[in-house]
């Protein structure tokens, strides 16, 4: 699977409008959290992807799933997800926070790349090749630096257009 | 250790003494102050597989221990505390994945890695 398999290309957030709280406080970041989470589903239902009515159900769930455990993996970063009834296959937004964010993650860098999942209740197994081909892709640091520096959603979809599946 | 591990029959479980290199066949008891690889192989029972959340729990509990832990899933290895590794195995429900452990302390992480990677699911969280 490859990362444009599943991320909605109008559902690319090339600098997302969240910005880093000046303290990094338990409930600031969980602020920033939400803030980064309701923008890419917001991104998700303006790319036609979910209805408006379960635009907050699904923020709720991915904040619910968060608060489990943290999906930032680290090397700056996050791939919050959820299953939600909402969708019927599964979907991604991307999004990239230039200056960085908190997300709590595991090495307690920023998180400059957000890639938000959206699963159906019944698919675990997209659901594992999804979360493989994203780590997969950034887990190569040209890549993660080339899609940072990528100026506007369309650079971005080239840039996922252009990796393969063996990446 | 080299190469894919092979499942160890009915018993599905094995130690092999260090620096053997020969595949795990036996439950030989070894002193516990020798390193050793401890070999199971372990069915994914999770309903929705390897998922996020019980690779994130299995790499906590693998630094916990100062052995060696790796993960196969077919020919794809994972080191078992690196999250981002365990990810990668993409293990599905119904696989079944080989955990290697291997050091003095290995003994003692075999168990409860393994009970970790057979819970059976039911967890109250979405994947």
């Amino acid at each position: 699977m490859r990362m444009c398999n599943f991320i909605a290309r109008e559902a690319i957030v090339p600098a997302l409008s969240v910005t880093a709280p000046p303290d990094r406080t338990a409930a600031g970041v969980l602020a920033v959290k939400e803030a980064v989470i309701r923008e890419m589903v917001g991104a998700l239902h303006t790319a036609g992807h979910l209805q408006a009515a379960d635009t907050d159900g699904v923020v709720q769930a991915v904040l619910r799933r968060e608060a489990v455990g943290t999906t930032g993996i680290g090397r700056h970063i996050a791939i919050p997800h959820s299953r939600h009834a909402a969708v019927h296959n599964l979907i991604g937004a991307l999004g990239i926070a230039p200056a960085g964010l908190p997300f709590d993650s595991l090495d307690g860098l920023d998180v400059h790349v957000f890639v938000l999942l959206v699963s159906p209740q019944d698919r675990p197994g997209d659901h594992l090749r999804a979360l493989e081909a994203v780590v997969r892709a950034m887990r190569n640091d040209e890549f993660v630096a080339k899609l940072r520096a990528c100026p506007t959603a369309d650079r971005i979809w080239e840039l996922l257009d252009s990796v393969g599946p063996g990446w | 250790m080299t190469g894919w591990p092979s499942a160890n029959g009915p018993t599905r479980e094995g130690t092999t003494p260090a620096g053997t290199g020969a595949p795990a066949d036996t439950d030989t008891p070894v002193e516990a102050t020798r390193a050793v690889t401890h070999r199971r192989t372990i069915r994914i029972v999770n309903p929705l597989g390897l998922h996020f959340r019980i690779a994130d729990r299995f790499a906590r509990a693998a630094k916990q221990f100062a052995c060696v832990v790796t993960v196969f899933n077919g020919p794809t290895r994972a080191d078992g505390k690196n999250l981002m590794d365990l990810i990668m195995l993409v293990a599905m429900p119904g696989a079944e994945v080989v955990l290697e452990v291997d050091g003095p302390d290995a003994p003692d992480a075999v168990e409860p890695l393994t009970e970790i990677l057979a819970s059976p699911g039911g967890e109250n969280y979405a994947i």
